[in-house]
């Protein structure tokens, strides 16, 4: 599916403001500050209830009013859809499809799915862990609605568990929530495991082409206590939730003198090799960078090959962060099959040839 | 600074204390109440003041009651053998309608949630095993709702009550992921009390 509108009513900065897209490439041009974000930020958040900005959603009413709304048109071989975001005072969101309520965003967000990347999406060698679970997590989430299930049940016992850890409640009290953290979290893990192996296989041939070579692999660093670094060998549930909960008696002092939960996937962290050598401490910044944008490619082809349909590609000014050959990198991307929508201050990194086919869309002014 | 006249900040603060209300949904009621009529008025606030003098616990399981024991504790042609845990009051509502069970509730006034404050210590939970240590109990169906800390509480109740020597039964999951027992349709939570599992 591609989008074919999308309407703005008092989102952030825009008063009133309607788009009509092409099925190929649309490119917004405009200085900081003339709201190109925030059409990438509506495109994202109305196909998919995800913002890549992470507001408040009373934050994204325009000054002033008590609501924003957000619409979209988007069609594809066989069928047609519109839906509505209202956003109120209150920070809630209501959604409608084709005018009928729904109650749930994930009802609402089904039908276009999104991949976005954004210069904050360039530190994921070197940034943060949870930049590199969130970044495997989101994917899962838009795949399939279990993992997105999972991931929220599997946050909410950890929070419980570190409200008990945090209060030194006794071990009566956190037996049932470990039985949980152990259940869920073997199971997170080894759907993350799973979807790491799928990104995996697509990411390194886009690097290998874009490196000249080189072979970039990607291990997991678990906190489960399993200790098997290729993510292609995987345990079973069972085993999985054996050594957690050895793991979780190993480190239960641990988690007493500091208070919370220190065993289990939301610590797992992500790693990558480049020809073996582990890339946070041996790549040079273009090859962290590379490693992002081959893993961006993933998961385009990797949401393209689970759900059967392109996904929407938006980058929000990530061209001026990248060099020559990154950027010619990413223009093939673009060409791909698949509408894809950027953002940029200077159609100066562009191809003339990719700009001919481009529609052109020109932020500021009437904003 | 006082923006609103005395009598109106009072009925403002009350407001705001209700669940779901904030500011500005409680300044919405509080105009509604101003402009219409004594009467209107009148009713709600009697309405509030009744169900609190004449509604309390039950002196048994904690469902809503008018006397000291609520209508079902009341009934003595019950199954006095099977006790259902439940969250709350209208989950007894919930399950009385499916029709498929005929012993006696336990409602323990929430679910176990230590981010919300809630332990086993703010529950029910020494009542209910007094109840079932007093004896004649073959089995305690935990209908506690389907998300997290639902299972939490029947997980930390089955730890409790097993030792007691009655058989404890989970109902099946079949019911919508994340609902509350409530939303849940009548068929499906007739099926969930029927397709029931022993706790391990
Ligand atoms: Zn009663």
């Amino acid at each position: 599916m591609w989008i074919t509108r999308l309407g703005l009513r008092d989102f952030r900065n825009y008063k009133h403001r309607d788009f009509t897209f092409g099925e190929g490439l649309t490119i917004f041009v405009g200085a900081n500050a003339t709201g190109k974000t925030t059409i990438a930020e509506a495109i994202q958040t109305i196909a998919t209830g995800e913002s890549f900005r992470k507001p408040k959603w009373d934050e994204t009413i325009r000054w002033g009013c008590r609501e924003a709304l957000v619409t979209m048109e988007a069609e594809g071989e066989t069928a047609a859809v519109s839906v509505e975001l209202h956003i109120t005072a209150d920070g809630r969101r209501g959604w409608k499809v084709d005018g009928v309520t729904r109650k749930q965003t994930r009802s609402a967000t089904r039908f276009v799915p999104v991949v976005v990347f954004t210069p904050d999406d360039l530190t994921l060698v070197k940034g943060p862990a949870e930049q590199r679970r969130s970044a495997i997590d989101a994917l899962g989430d838009q795949l399939s609605s279990g993992y997105a299930t999972l991931r929220r049940d599997y946050a909410r016992v950890v929070r419980q568990r570190n409200a008990l850890l945090r209060d030194d409640a006794p071990d009566s009290h956190l037996t049932p929530w470990d039985e949980h953290l152990v259940h869920l979290g073997a199971r997170l893990h080894l759907h993350r495991r799973r979807l790491l192996v799928r990104v995996a296989e697509a990411a390194a041939p886009v690097y290998a082409h874009i490196s000249a070579g080189e072979s970039l692999a990607i291990v997991i660093d678990d906190r489960c206590g399993i200790g098997l670094q290729d993510p292609t060998r995987a345990p079973s549930q069972e085993e999985l939730e054996t050594s957690l909960q050895a793991e979780l008696r190993h480190r239960a002092s641990d988690e007493r003198a500091r208070r919370t939960s220190l065993v289990g996937p939301h610590r797992d962290d992500i790693g990558f090799t480049l020809d073996g050598r582990d890339a946070r401490t041996f790549a040079s910044q273009g090859q962290q960078r590379t490693i992002a944008l081959a893993w961006k490619w993933a998961e385009v082809n990797v949401v393209a090959g689970m759900l059967g349909k392109s996904p929407v590609l938006i980058l929000d000014d990530v061209m001026s962060e990248l060099d020559e050959s990154r950027r010619r990198a990413l223009t093939d991307l673009v060409r791909r099959e698949g509408q894809t929508f950027i953002t940029t201050t200077n159609t100066g990194y562009f191809e003339p040839g990719l700009l001919e086919s481009a529609d052109v869309v020109t932020t500021g002014g009437d904003a | 600074m006082a923006y609103y006249a005395p009598p109106i900040a009072r009925l403002l603060a009350e407001l705001e204390r209700l669940p779901g209300i904030g500011p500005k949904s409680a300044q919405r009621l509080a105009y509604h109440i101003l402009r219409g009529d004594a009467d209107t008025a009148g009713r709600l606030a009697d309405a509030i003041v009744e169900v609190k003098r004449s509604i309390h616990f039950c002196g048994r399981c904690f469902n809503f009651a008018e006397r000291e024991l609520c209508d079902i504790c009341d009934d003595t042609g019950r199954d006095a053998s099977a006790i259902c845990v439940v969250e709350e009051p209208r989950d007894v509502v919930a399950i009385e309608r499916t029709g498929e069970f005929r012993g006696y509730y336990h409602v323990l006034q929430g679910a176990i949630s230590p981010i919300d404050g809630i332990g086993p210590d703010q529950l029910r939970v020494r009542e209910l095993v007094a109840r079932v240590g007093a004896g004649g109990i073959t089995e305690v169906i935990l209908a506690t709702d389907p998300d997290i800390e639902g299972e939490t509480t029947a997980l930390y109740l089955s730890r409790l009550l097993k030792p007691l020597g009655t058989r404890v039964t989970r109902i099946a999951s079949g019911l919508p992921v994340g609902g509350d027992l409530e939303y849940a349709d009548e068929v499906t939570l007739g099926r969930a009390l029927e397709a029931r599992r022993e706790m391990d």
